[in-house]
């Protein structure tokens, strides 16, 4: 019978001895051992009464022999905030839809009415003036500029419908937008600011944006002349004419 | 009133008082003979008995002198981790190679087993004294030292040749 394997290194073995401690050493972790103790010892709470709402005690006077109390809500109110907010951005996105498609309409409108893309004999320029403070006012719609009409009213701005070819001579208005290929031209005698649409063929109706005032409007030739604008030579407008009538 | 999040009353926080004062001897002389310095003894039974306070507050434990040698025993391990890698940052910082193996040798001299101990790396320490001066079997030091049974068996085989070599090199100069 074969003997079991003895490890030499079993021979370390020690049984468990006693070898006191420093009585100074003894004494102080002890004494810590103690006060790990007492902390763990749960505090006893402050049961203080609990408002019903947080807002019910904001308008009371604080009585100096009750304690000061800080309430975390965990009421409606956040809740009530939030779904205001909700709300608000519903109707801003809601009347943002709203004018778009209003727009859209108004421009499809312009596009598919016929009579716009009839443009009258040249004939003398017609006032349409408009200040900052009248802008809301409808154009006057004479015969010789059947289509021109406002579009969009803001402050100090507004959006005309254009037939193709039509100058409008501004009495000092800045062109904002435009669709087409316009031209800023600025007649060296009087001064005043002449804008030539020329629009794409497809287009019968060209749309201009200008700020303040318009002064003049005047429907285009039926031929555009081959002389050229004096202030630009890129277009094949007439020369612009100052305002038979300025608004200034 | 309750003790410890309300899982311990009073009079198990007397028990754990009365335990801790009375296994301070052995927790003790079971560190001191293990580190051979008394600094190093005091800073472990300390950390052993917080540690103990804690997991009192945390969960059931045992109220013996045997949880309290384990807590310890832990603790001891964490001791000689710490001192082995401080050794192998100084060994890399001296360019020191690891001692060769060398052909072991059946019988053992205990008599200067302290000493030859004491020359050993600390994880060759710690695997030695863990298996043979506590008698732990091989899985429980691969799991106090953070290794497995494989690399603690290897630590083990790698030990006990250091400590023949520093036992002849020892007999040696007592001879001379």
């Amino acid at each position: 019978m074969a003997e079991p394997m003895v490890d030499p290194f079993d021979a370390l073995h020690r049984p468990p001895g006693r070898t006191e401690p420093t009585a100074a050493f003894r004494e102080q972790l002890l004494a810590r051992c103690r006060a790990e103790l007492d902390a763990m010892r749960p505090q006893t709470p402050t049961v203080l009464p609990l408002l019903a709402d947080a807002d019910a005690g904001a308008d009371r006077p604080h009585r100096a022999e009750e304690p000061v109390r800080t309430i975390v809500s965990t009421g409606s109110r956040p809740r009530r905030v939030l779904a205001v907010a909700i709300g608000a951005a519903a109707a801003v996105l809601v009347a943002v839809v709203a004018m778009a498609v209003r727009d859209g309409r108004e421009r499809a409108d312009l596009v598919d009415r016929p009579s716009s893309s009839t443009v009258a004999a040249p004939v003398p320029t017609t006032t349409a003036a408009m200040s900052p403070t009248s802008t809301s006012a409808p154009l006057p719609a004479g015969p010789e500029l059947p289509a021109i009409r406002p579009l969009e009213d803001l402050d100090a701005t507004v959006l005309l419908a254009v037939p193709r070819g039509t100058e409008i001579v501004s009495g000092g208005g800045t062109l904002l937008t435009a669709r087409g290929n316009v031209v800023e031209q600025r007649d060296p005698d009087s001064g005043d600011v002449c804008i030539s649409a020329t629009l794409p063929v497809a287009w019968d109706v060209g749309m201009l944006r200008f700020s303040t005032t318009v002064s003049g409007l005047r429907p285009a030739a039926p031929a555009p002349p081959s002389t050229g604008c004096r202030a630009c030579s890129t277009t094949s407008m007439p020369p612009p004419v100052p305002s038979a009538t300025p608004s200034r | 009133m309750d003790w410890g999040g309300g899982r311990r009353g009073p009079e198990e926080r007397d028990a754990l008082c009365a335990l801790l004062d009375a296994a301070l001897p052995e927790v003790y002389d079971y560190l001191l003979r293990r580190c051979h310095r008394r600094v190093i003894a005091e800073d472990l039974t300390s950390e052993s008995y917080l540690a103990a306070i804690a997991a009192f507050g945390e969960r059931p434990v045992p109220l013996t002198v045997a949880w309290l040698i384990g807590i310890a025993r832990h603790k001891l391990a964490d001791h000689w981790r710490r001192e082995a890698q401080e050794s192998r940052r100084l060994a890399a910082v001296a360019g020191v190679l690891g001692p060769q193996a060398e052909p072991g040798i059946d019988a053992i001299d205990t008599g200067n087993a302290d000493e030859v101990l004491q020359r050993l790396n600390p994880m060759q320490r710690a695997a030695l004294t863990l298996r043979y001066v506590d008698g732990l079997a091989v899985p429980e030091v691969a799991s106090l030292l953070g290794r497995s049974v494989h690399a603690t068996e290897t630590l083990l085989v790698r030990a006990k040749q250091a400590y023949r070599r520093h036992h002849a090199a020892i007999a040696g100069a007592d001879h001379g």
